[in-house]
């Protein structure tokens, strides 16, 4: 169910961004072929990474996808509202090295509230029964 | 109802979680665009936009975490 919503919605994502691409330089064709040329390699290389990737912390994998979609979110708005970025491109380096700082800091917030688990509850229960010496 | 109800916001779900956190977002880029743009340096546009989010990301942490606390 989690790879379907991720399918599902980052899909939508690259939809809307060919269409606003595309509609906007009247280039809808060649945005529509490099979506789909992009589709064909990352199916290429999952396929080829599957193992390797597999053996990531699934939690990691978001943290570091996170980090890297919030930068350049925040950079294309940045773009779309024709602001000036220090650096212009390599704003982006900066954007990812703050957003991994500040992600960092959110999660030391998060466990000072010790009585919280920082997975979601059922993962949490069958952690603590895994704990728990039989 | 029920039944066009629960798919509509199953749907919603997929795109916001946290709704006053995806309004934040929208309110800040705004108030950027038609407000603060006209006030700051060119130079400091993408900064001060970067460092709202950033604040308003903290904040949905902070909620959150408040939330769970309270269970």
């Amino acid at each position: 169910m989690t790879s379907f919503q991720a399918v599902l919605i980052e899909g939508l994502e690259v939809v809307f961004i060919v269409v606003a691409v595309g509609a906007v330089g009247k280039m809808l064709w060649p945005a529509a072929l490099g979506a789909f040329a992009a589709g064909l390699v990352v199916i290429l290389l999952g396929t080829l990474l599957r193992r390797p990737l597999a053996r990531i912390p699934e939690n990691t994998l978001k943290f570091a996808v996170g980090v890297i979609l919030s930068a350049f979110g925040v950079f294309w708005i940045g773009e779309g509202l024709h602001f000036r970025w220090v650096g212009d491109d390599w704003a982006i380096l900066g954007l990812i090295a703050v957003f991994f700082g500040t992600s960092i800091f959110a999660v030391r917030m998060a466990r000072t509230h010790r009585a919280i688990p920082l997975v979601a509850p059922m993962a949490h229960a069958e952690i603590e029964k895994e704990r728990t010496p039989k | 109802m029920r039944w066009i109800r629960q798919p509509v916001l199953e749907f919603w779900g997929l795109f916001v979680e946290d709704g006053p956190f995806a309004a934040g977002i929208l309110v800040w880029v705004a108030l950027m665009n038609f407000l603060f743009r006209r006030i700051l340096p060119d130079e400091w546009d993408g900064p001060v936009l970067a460092a709202g989010l950033l604040v308003i990301l903290l904040g949905s942490v902070h909620r959150s975490v408040s939330r769970l606390r309270k269970r």
